[in-house]
């Protein structure tokens, strides 16, 4: 019965478009702190194609692949995050070195906070679902 | 905990953009000080802001916050201006004063209070993003 709420593909989906935002979160208030100091370089990954790998995962899309030979190069593990295709404009480049833009990081801090409230708005609203069902059930 | 890690990442850039302000400040009330203990007019002071590492996942970008590192003295040369009266004129009656810049101050000041404004709303981005977790718990 449980498998209603564990395994639900909906709020697996969302629990990992969850973490991904709260990870993206972290990237921006690091290069919202960092955006005076010399040197640094904007960080971030890139969102859409981190969660289809998440929820390819998820799905079994991929076959697990199996290392019969040490020499086997492993798959992915779920830590790494690809790199971004939405590079911040070399414009933005100050003569110290920093490439932080305000502007982006500001937009997309909206954008990650959005993404974040729906995927947690899907999990309720399953959830409403899932305890609707229960009650109904006489 | 995530919720915790953008926080104290905030947090490190409001207390060095903090640190900045105060330093401007500093350099706004001396800028007319003739002396100090150390000897010589004021000289302008300010923060280099370096990289602080926090402990994030093994991979992927790596998540910083920011450190004041060291606060430096400019060793611009100080603006002179001959006034025989004053006490501190040397012997050939010029005085020298601080080689603060107000308008280099303010522009900086700017600059510190919309960074430190930026890190306030990763503050309410994050306790939003908490908040909304937190209402999965609200199922009727």
């Amino acid at each position: 019965m449980f498998d209603l709420i564990s395994a639900n593909p909906m709020i697996q989906a969302m629990d990992r478009s969850m973490s991904l935002a709260s990870r993206r979160t972290e990237l921006i208030a690091s290069n919202l702190a960092n955006i005076d100091t010399p040197g640094y370089r904007t960080q971030d990954f890139d969102f859409n194609t981190a969660l289809k790998a998440e929820l390819d995962k998820l799905d079994g899309h991929q076959a697990p692949l199996t290392r019969t030979d040490p020499r086997h190069m492993g798959t992915t593990s779920s830590n790494s995050l690809p790199t971004t295709t939405d590079p911040v404009a070399p414009a933005y480049e100050r003569n110290d070195g920093n490439d932080v833009s305000l502007d982006r990081e500001s937009m997309l801090l909206n954008r990650t906070q959005m993404n974040y409230q729906l995927s947690s708005n899907f999990v309720q609203a399953e959830l409403r679902k899932i305890t609707a069902l229960l009650r109904a059930t006489p | 905990m995530s919720f915790n890690q953008i926080n104290s990442i905030a947090s490190s850039g409001m207390a060095a953009q903090r640190l900045r302000v105060q330093l401007i400040a500093a350099n706004i009330a001396n800028s007319e000080t003739t002396k100090t203990p150390e000897g010589g007019p004021y000289r302008r002071k300010d923060a280099v802001f370096r990289v602080l590492p926090l402990g994030g996942p093994a991979s992927g970008p790596e998540t910083a916050g920011v450190q004041v590192s060291q606060v430096i003295s400019s060793n611009e040369p100080f603006t002179s201006k001959y006034d025989p009266s004053h006490p501190d004129a040397n012997a050939e009656g010029v005085v020298l004063y601080p080689n603060v810049n107000p308008v280099e101050e303010m522009v900086n000041l700017t600059e510190a209070s919309r960074a430190f404004e930026a890190n306030v709303s990763v503050v309410r981005a994050a306790r939003t993003m908490a908040l909304s977790a937190m209402d999965i718990l609200r199922v009727q």
